[in-house]
């Protein structure tokens, strides 16, 4: 049962000194902390009065109301302590994960929880007592010396069962020359358990549907194995997942429907997926990325997606989906990359407005989708945007003049689609964008050779002159006419006539001066 | 089926062959290309010539493909562009081309490289955006871009690149905010983004996922508060984030990290130092200095036994040092300077034998300088200028025999010069001006012989200055001015061939000034208001003196002069500002 204490730090605080206090506010840590106790504790209030100073005898004190035993004190812990003393249980248990995963040597450590190694973290309770919280195994980089695995015979042991105030497992590389699925027995972890990591561990067959049974499960991290089959269903039982990356697998079967409320990384990208984007995902609010990059997935764009209010960065590049792009993604107010490119979106036209609402967007590629009609106006209006791919798809027209507002884009791909009239960039845009502006692959664009600046533009290389090329223009309309209808036309006709008539100003504003000198010196006489 | 298969096999392994001898030789035309776009390539890629391009100096080609593995170029002074090119090297593990002179853009062709692990292109002057399809680039493990001139945001599509451990892009012109998708990556160790232009605040989602050790941000500008999550990022390292704009009070959870650096020097932090850092008993570095952080110093730091570096200088800090500070038995350097601590220097300090650096100035610190200092038998510098010390200065100090630097001026010290200081031998630095030192100027002060400014002035010293000052070699400021001091001014001065300052003004010096025509090295002279006669030469180029130099003289006279008699007396003054004396 839950006591106070009063606890009255010496001068020295010692080592390991335990429950020093829990954070004044209600942090990620005590609230986690609480769960973990019995539900007795949700019912209390964590006291907490932190005066000025540790330093002399029982002024510097503080209240602190104190989980009942087997809870643990999640507190600020100093780092070096000789105190420590393992549940002899966990102890055998954390020797015997090393074991299995060719880490034989372990068996020499007295005590797992003392002298911090590498890769095991322990956190006391209120006996003074370590329970050990997360493993750590893999190379994953000389400054994080995880205990290595041996890849030939590396295991995973249901010995982690025995550790029933493990948070977190991170296993990195380890199995990947003794292919094994990943273990059914992990379904059976404690509510402690929250995140649970095997990356490229060369793990094969289907994710076991017994993962479902994690409910306290924050993250969920298989990326890079070998799994194969459907997602299981019972994964839609993780509610409370953050984080959900299954990408570069070979997972077949459909997106499940998933309606996390916390989840804000949904990576499938890399995989055999098929079926529809699901509408669900609509639901799972605190979605920041969506990647389904690189699978097989069919349909149309839901247009729920619209409805997610920070959502990042979304990728549904190289799948099946099918146009056209909804309106509902214009309301993607933080979005700052969607990248759509490599679906294949035939006779699909984008409304002009679409892009308007996307203020924050910075890298827009709808490359290879083989989308048609007139480039939207919108996009120009992306004050934020710097990487701006169009290649590749069938779009018609001129390019439009607000595209020459885009003042940050480093990089602009219009090349192969069937763009007509002039290049409405100054030479400023020309010269920044370099060999990232590409046009090529237009027969019916060409420059204003009469601007000044832009001899040796690298993006014009093979680009005529527009005097010159007057007409040849009038034959590619011609040719519209047969392929793309007589709406399509008109308008970039008339696009063209405006972007024209807007490249001319300058001139015309001269001539207007002369006009208002001539009336001057009629006024004179 | 086995006649046939064989045969199959067979072709099948010349295919393959002749497939890999293909793109090896077109790996050889690719770099003569990647080649072109240099400059300044002539005596370094000399032998980048002929079919055996797996021999070319900084070609590294795999074993059974011959296609090329690795390119490292770096330090040679390379210039020109990285050609698109290099996109055709297909098999490119690794690129190395830092430490040269390269312009222009990244090609976005280097997303070509698929598969690619390392990308070094730091030390440069590359400039553009990070390209977009850098985040392609799907077994990139390291990426290191920085010192170049790279513009624009951090792309969020970095956070696409599943295999991504490594990201500096320390010192480029990089802005807008740190993605916070970077941090939603398992295997990311290192982030180093000191030195751009960012801004925004600091992402709760920092600690989401916590495989990070080092986090440098420093030299940004960079708003808002710490995250309270911080507490979640447990395996961090190094934490920087100095040199921001960064408000708010410093969070307890802090105390959660067993980091070895905490750097939050140069922000904009409030409140008190919370006592959780004590329990950080990893760390190695702890700067909290020039923020405006309030309230005492806690004992418990005193508890930080492997710190090495405390800087908390240039804050609001009040109350005493705590004499628990010289529990930290490993400490090298020590500066509470620039706060508003009063109480007395501890004699516990004493026990810092490690220490190099000890500086207490400008605080308002009273009571005598505790003997114990002299036990800091390491001590490089000691700094108390600006407090209210008073007392004699302490014999001991001269068992600090490696001290270069002593100042102790500003303060309300008394009694006379101990003679034991002349046996601190590296001494570079002596001040201790603005007190009120009675009694002579040991003439022992002249064995100093590396002392490169001495300062006494603002004193009540008497007595004449020591011919022995003629063996200060190295001397380039002495400053005596504002004592009592007389007698004529030692024909020895005249060897002081570095001297550049000499102050000597309101004093009672007598005699003439001919002794100084020889210090060639002056330039900043004052005798004024003394008691010195005769002519002021004008040869040697003395007459570069302003007359200002020599005012107050009733007996000196100068071609500038009227009459050798016109000369008011002023009356001598003492300004004991608490200003700092530019040594």
């Amino acid at each position: 049962f839950p006591s106070a204490v009063r606890l009255c730090p010496s001068d020295t605080i010692k080592p390991a000194q335990p429950a020093t206090s829990f954070p004044p506010s209600s942090n990620d840590r005590a609230i986690s902390g609480a769960k973990m106790a019995s539900p007795l504790m949700s019912a209390l209030t964590l006291v907490v009065a932190m005066v000025a100073s540790f330093g002399r005898p029982c002024r510097g004190e503080f209240t602190v109301v104190v989980p009942g035993a087997g809870a643990l004190v999640d507190a600020p812990q100093p780092g070096f302590s000789d105190r420590a003393r393992t549940d002899p249980a966990e102890q055998r248990a954390v020797l015997e994960v090393m074991a299995a995963t060719g880490n034989g040597w372990a068996s020499g450590i007295a005590d797992v929880c003392r002298g911090r190694w590498h890769g095991i973290e322990c956190v006391p309770d209120r006996a003074d007592v370590y329970h050990v919280v997360s493993l750590s195994f893999g190379a994953l980089s000389d400054d994080t010396a995880f205990p290595a695995c041996d890849p030939a015979r590396a295991a995973l042991s249901p010995a982690v069962l025995a550790l029933p105030h493990l948070r977190s497992l991170f296993f990195y590389r380890c199995f990947t020359a003794n292919p094994q699925p990943v273990p059914a027995f992990l379904g059976r972890l404690g509510p402690a358990f929250r995140s649970l990591v095997l990356r490229q561990n060369g793990h094969v067959g289907p994710i076991p549907p017994e993962i479902g049974s994690l409910s306290g499960l924050r993250v969920l991290d298989l990326h890079g194995n070998h799994l194969t089959s459907a997602i299981p269903a019972t994964v839609q039982w993780l509610d409370r997942l953050q984080l959900l990356d299954l990408s570069y697998n070979r997972l077949a079967g459909q997106v499940p429907n998933l309606r996390f409320q916390q989840l804000s990384i949904l990576d499938l990208s890399h995989n055999a997926l098929q079926g529809r984007v699901p509408a669900s995902l609509g639901q799972c609010r605190s979605l920041l990325k969506i990647d389904l990059s690189q699978n097989r997935l069919a349909g149309t764009i839901p247009d729920a997606l619209g409805d997610l209010p920070d959502l990042i960065l979304l990728d549904l590049s190289h799948n099946a989906l099918s146009g056209p792009i909804p309106a509902a993604v214009g309301r993607l107010s933080t979005l700052r990359s969607l990248i759509l490119g490599d679906n294949p979106m035939q006779l699909s036209t984008i409304p002009g407005d679409l892009f308007t609402g996307l203020k924050a967007l910075t890298t827009l590629v709808l490359s290879g989708m083989g989308l048609q009609g007139p480039l939207p106006e919108s996009i120009g209006g992306l004050s934020q945007l710097r990487v701006l791919r169009l290649d590749s798809n069938g779009f018609t027209g001129v390019i439009p003049a607000s595209f020459r507002r885009l003042e940050k884009a480093s990089e602009l791909r219009v090349d192969g689609n069937r763009l007509v009239g002039p290049i409405p960039f100054g030479k400023q845009m020309m010269w920044r964008l370099g060999k990232k502006l590409r046009v090529g692959g237009n027969e019916g664009l060409c420059y204003d050779a009469k601007q000044e600046g832009l001899e040796g533009a690298m993006a014009l290389a093979g680009v005529a002159d527009c005097a010159s090329v007057g007409s040849r223009t009038t034959t590619q309309h011609l040719s519209w006419k047969n392929s793309g209808g007589a709406t399509a036309t008109a308008t970039a006709t008339a696009n063209v006539t405006s972007s024209a008539a807007d490249s001319n100003s300058g001139r015309g504003g001269g001539h207007f001066f002369l006009v208002v000198l001539v009336c001057l010196q009629l006024a004179l006489l | 089926m086995a006649t046939t298969a064989a045969p199959a096999a067979a072709y099948g392994t010349l295919i393959a062959f002749l497939l890999v001898a293909g793109a090896a030789a077109d790996d050889g035309a690719a770099l003569l290309e990647v080649k072109k776009s240099f400059r300044n390539v002539g005596n370094v890629l000399y032998d980048w010539s002929g079919d055996d391009h797996c021999s070319w100096r900084g070609v590294l080609c795999d074993n059974v493909t011959f296609a090329v593995a690795a390119l490292n170029l770096s330090g040679l002074n390379l210039e020109g562009e990285i050609s698109p090119a290099v996109g055709a090297l297909k098999s490119l593990v690794s690129i190395d081309l830092k430490s040269n002179g390269l312009t222009g853009q990244i090609p976005d062709e280097i997303g070509d490289c698929s598969s690619i692990k390392t990308l070094d292109l730091s030390f440069n002057n590359l400039d553009g955006d990070i390209p977009f399809s850098v985040s392609k680039l799907k077994h990139l493990e390291t990426l290191i871009l920085k010192n170049n001139q790279l513009v624009g945001a951090i792309p969020s599509t970095l956070s696409q690149l599943p295999n991504l451990k490594i990201l500096d892009l320390a010192q480029n012109k990089l802005s807008g905010e740190i993605p916070r998708l970077i941090y939603w990556n398992e295997v990311l160790q290192y982030l180093g983004l000191r030195g751009n232009q960012l801004e925004g605040t600091l992402s709760p989602d920092m600690c989401q996922l916590t495989g990070l050790w080092y986090f440098d941000v420093k030299n940004n500008s960079l708003t808002g508060e710490i995250p309270e999550t911080i507490g979640n990022c447990t395996s961090f390292q190094v934490l920087d984030l100095s040199y921001n704009h960064l408000t708010g009070s410093i969070p307890f959870n802090i105390g959660f990290l067993q980091v070895a650096t905490l750097s939050l020097q140069g922000n904009k932090f409030t409140g008190p130092i919370p006592s959780v850092i004590g329990l950080m008993q990893a760390l190695a570095v702890l700067d909290l200095s020039y923020n405006q952080l309030s309230g005492p110093i806690p004992s418990i730091l005193g508890n930080l036994s492997y710190t090495e570096k405390l800087y908390m200088q240039g804050n609001r800090l009040t109350g005493t040092i705590p004499p628990e500070l010289g529990n930290m038995s490993t400490l090298h350097y020590l500066e509470l300077n620039d706060n508003q601590l009063t109480g007395s220097i501890p004699s516990e300090l004493g026990k810092l034998t490690g220490l190099y650096d000890l500086n207490l100035a400008n605080n308002s610190l009273e009571g005598p300088i505790p003997n114990n200092i002299s036990s800091c038998v390491n001590l490089n510098s000691f700094n108390a200028h600006g407090n209210k010390l008073n007392g004699t200065i302490p014999r001991s100090l001269c068992k600090l025999e490696s001290m270069t630097s002593l100042n102790l001026s500003s303060n309300h010290l008394s009694g006379p010069i101990p003679i034991e200081l002349s046996r601190i031998n590296n001494l570079d630095i002596l001040d201790l001006s603005c007190n009120m030192i009675t009694g002579p100027i040991p003439s022992a002060i002249g064995s100093l012989e590396h002392l490169l400014k001495l300062n006494l002035s603002k004193n009540a010293l008497v007595g004449f200055i020591p011919a022995e000052f003629g063996n200060l070699r190295s001397i380039g400021e002495i400053d005596l001015s504002n004592n009592h001091l007389g007698g004529l001014i030692p024909q020895e001065l005249g060897m002081l061939q570095n001297l550049m300052l000499l102050k000597l003004e309101n004093n009672n010096i007598t005699g003439d000034v001919s002794s100084l025509m020889n210090c060639f090295s002056l330039n900043t002279l004052n005798i004024s208001f003394n008691n010195l006669a005769g002519v002021v030469p004008t040869d040697n180029n003395f007459s570069r003196f302003s007359p200002d130099s020599f005012l107050g003289n009733p007996g000196l006279c100068g071609y500038w002069l009227a009459s050798c008699r016109s000369s008011s007396h002023q009356d001598k003054r003492k300004h004991c500002v608490s200003l700092s004396f530019p040594f």
